[in-house]
């Protein structure tokens, strides 16, 4: 097991995601998201933003984003990252793991259940993907810490 | 408030500039292991709900599986069976593998 930190970043799409973690094509490991941290970095303003993590098992077209890992020591990882699709990832209907209405000045931090971290399949492509619904046109950012077994 | 005596909970924290913090506790759901938000104080027997149309947070009653004993979000609560998660990708890590070998061994309809 090891963990490692993506960092997704992108002007925010009320249709397209921000960030993906999906496992490999070919080599695929179990994965799981534990940590997050959500905000955005444009001036203060008040917009109304709901960010949506979901369940995938594509990883649509994105900007490569090379997990780092969180110990040196660590192999490099196995699953892929990705941020500012131009072509989202396939979408499993309903399968949020969470949603969370934010104003554009807050910053939110989420911490899985112990035990009950969101966790992705070893199969092809399978991982989670982040939506922000309801968004204004600014930058935002995500951090998120991945455990890949 | 966050609730305490459980080191099982998560926890979602928003920081506002303007409102003092909000921290809720979470619970995953045994089944498809969504954050559920909890009102707090309630041991995970009434749920936080966001209410997208209303933009506001709505109180619940939680639901419990007693085949797999753990929380449930609601919608795999009407759903009315159960198949926890680590059910669920073991199957599909078992399909992915058969799909894998057929593509590396080939298969002849056997």
């Amino acid at each position: 097991m090891a963990r490692y930190s993506l960092l997704g970043q992108r002007t925010a799409s009320a249709t397209l995601a921000v960030l993906s973690s999906t496992a490999d094509a070919t080599r695929p490991r179990r994965g799981k998201w534990y940590f997050a941290t959500f905000g955005s970095e444009a001036a203060a303003a008040d917009n109304p933003f709901l960010w949506q993590l979901q369940r995938c098992t594509t990883a649509g077209t994105s900007t490569p984003v090379t997990p780092q890992q969180i110990d040196p020591g660590d192999a490099a990882t196995e699953f892929d990252g990705g941020h500012i699709h131009t072509v989202n990832p396939t979408f499993t209907a309903n399968a949020f793991m969470f949603s969370i209405p934010l104003n554009q000045r807050s910053t939110y931090r989420w911490e899985a259940p112990l035990y009950g971290e969101p966790t992705w399949p070893a199969t092809a492509s399978n991982g989670f993907g982040v939506l922000t619904l309801v968004s204004a046109a600014v930058l935002i950012t995500i951090t998120a810490h991945v455990d890949e077994q | 408030m966050i609730a305490h005596g459980s080191r099982h909970y998560g926890h979602s924290t928003i920081f506002d500039p303007d409102q003092p913090e909000w921290t809720r506790d979470l619970v995953a759901c045994g089944h498809c292991q969504a954050s559920i938000h909890l009102v707090p104080g309630t041991q995970a027997m009434v749920y936080l709900i966001f209410n997208v149309a209303r933009w506001a947070w709505e109180a619940t009653p939680g639901a419990f599986c007693r085949t797999c004993m753990s929380p449930v979000c609601l919608a795999c609560h009407a759903i009315g069976t159960c198949m926890p998660w680590e059910k669920q990708m073991e199957a599909m890590e078992a399909a992915f593998t058969i799909e894998q070998a057929r593509a590396e061994w080939g298969d002849d309809g056997r």
